[in-house]
């Protein structure tokens, strides 16, 4: 039996492919004969493949070629067919980026998968009655912010789980799964994969995929001064040092009168202040001078650096110092000699 | 009454100043990942891995054939190359140099010496031959051939050979 195929194959759904100096191509592989088409693509958009689904199905590759470098990148693949286990894959994260998912190394995410076509009974081959789910992750080379999908999920699995039943579900990360000696600086992504059962005739299983990219939780220090020092005259310069700082944040030092207390709301430092909305973290050293004004009167004052993302607003550093600017003459009047 | 009531909160919360907290160590994300989500899902057992295919070690340039004219190059499914003249055998099965084109592109500036025969999904799987004018009229071509399929290059592979009468 043969059924017609209406596949909506989503191009560029990675920022590798879709920079200049990349060329796309999509290839059909019928799972029957092995027949290889290559699809005629534009650079981007939808196409429904004009190709008959053989019973075995059609495993379709998204591939990319990286001109300079002359390198192969297989972005994404999914197998279809009429009498296999349909399945796709969904991640949230609290970041509203929309070019790909992402999310800080700490925060939650969300997994929802919805699987169809399985089938319940005695005398079923095992393929029909369920699937496995693959999580995989691997972190960035150092400068990178891409990997390609096959070299993820190539690799052995973190976790994996059968699904047996047809339906919608959701499954909460808490936080990053990557495997990192500090959590808080993994730098990364995690892959999620839904893959038919083979009977051994499949070359490939695949039937959703989704990623995640995971970003590493900022961190900085104010030099300049010391915790307690005390200020009389001009505030010395300081020197802010930020490092991962997320790629949709902004980040500023405020003061305030008082010890330190987190939600305070403090006058911010003219020249400090740092705007990010671009796709990977960022770091930087700013030099802050002349900014005497934020001490109006003589007292405890708390300096922060403070970071605000999608997730909130972070502490990364806090000083505390004493401003003391009364002139004290101290002098001793002698008498006079007449 | 409850939509606008949520509309409200909804504006409220939106508003609201983000609560802030100090930077997270290790320690706390540790805690927050001890266990994993599909642990709660039927857990496969050694051996069941097996039952999948992963997408290691696969290329897109190996698995193609290099059509280059000496300035541009693009690729095509191993297989699609039906006939090659010797004039232009150098440009089949080449390096990868030059610059890139999709098939469209390339076919469209190299139309002096690129000529497509389409072919059915059955030649294109040998279940049905190419007639046998097909290959007399590409030798007075003198032209690469190219198999396409709906305008895209299609491998064809090897029509089945006749099973050979046993003698008795």
């Amino acid at each position: 039996m043969k059924a017609h195929l209406l596949l909506g194959l989503l191009l560029c759904s990675r920022a590798l492919a879709a920079g200049e100096g990349y060329v796309n191509f999509i290839r059909q592989i019928q799972q029957d004969t092995g027949v290889v088409w290559s699809m005629p693509v534009t650079p981007k958009g939808e196409s429904a493949s004009p190709l008959t689904l053989e019973s075995k199905g059609a495993l379709f590759q998204l591939w990319t070629i990286e001109q300079a470098a002359t390198k192969d990148y297989l972005l994404d693949q999914k197998l279809v067919g009429a009498y296999l286990p349909s399945a796709s894959l969904r991640i949230t994260t609290g970041d509203p980026y929309s070019r790909v998912p992402r999310t800080r190394a700490d925060q939650p995410f969300t997994v929802t998968y919805d699987v169809a076509g399985l089938l319940a009974g005695t005398g079923i081959p095992e393929a029909a009655t369920k699937v496995l789910m693959e999580h995989h992750g691997k972190s960035y080379a150092p400068g990178s912010n891409t990997l390609p999908a096959a070299t993820v999920l190539a690799g052995t699995p973190i976790s994996s789980a059968f699904i047996g039943t047809n339906g919608t579900a959701t499954l909460t990360f808490p936080a990053t799964s990557l495997k990192v000696a500090d959590p808080t600086v993994a730098n990364g992504e995690e892959h999620f994969v839904i893959h038919a059962l083979s009977d051994g005739t499949l070359s490939q299983t695949q039937l959703a995929t989704a990623f995640v990219q995971i970003l590493p939780v900022a961190s900085g220090t104010i030099a300049g001064v010391t915790p307690g020092q005390k200020i009389r005259y001009n505030a010395p310069p300081l020197t802010v040092t930020l490092k991962d700082l997320y790629p949709s944040s902004y980040t500023w030092l405020q003061v305030y009168p008082g010890q330190p207390q987190l939600n305070t709301q403090g006058v911010k430092i003219l020249g400090s202040e740092l705007v990010l909305d671009q796709d990977r973290p960022h770091s930087d050293i700013i030099p802050v001078s002349s900014y005497d004004s934020v001490f109006p009167d003589d007292g405890t004052y708390t300096i922060e650096l403070l970071t605000r993302t999608p997730f909130g607003i972070d502490r990364l550093h806090h000083i505390t110092v004493e401003v003391d600017r009364k002139l004290e003459v101290r002098a001793q009047l002698g008498g006079l000699d007449s | 009454m409850k939509s606008p009531l949520m509309l409200i909160a909804l504006a409220a919360s939106a508003v609201a100043a983000p609560t802030m907290t100090d930077r997270i160590t290790p320690e706390e994300i540790a805690a927050r990942r001890t266990t994993t989500p599909l642990a709660t899902l039927p857990q496969p057992v050694a051996g069941d891995e097996a039952k999948v295919a992963r997408p290691a070690g696969q290329s897109l340039i190996q698995q193609s054939d290099v059509l280059n004219d000496g300035i541009h190059w693009t690729l095509v499914p191993k297989g699609a190359v039906l006939h090659t003249p010797a004039t232009f055998a150098n440009r089949v099965g080449a390096k990868p140099l030059g610059t890139l084109l999709s098939w469209t592109e390339f076919l469209t500036v190299n139309r002096n010496w690129l000529f497509i025969e389409e072919v059915s999904m059955a030649q294109a799987a040998g279940k049905q031959p190419i007639p046998p004018s097909r290959p007399e009229a590409w030798g007075k071509l003198g032209k690469v051939v190219i198999a396409v399929h709906l305008g895209g290059p299609i491998s064809v592979r090897p029509e089945p050979a006749t099973p050979v009468a046993s003698a008795k």
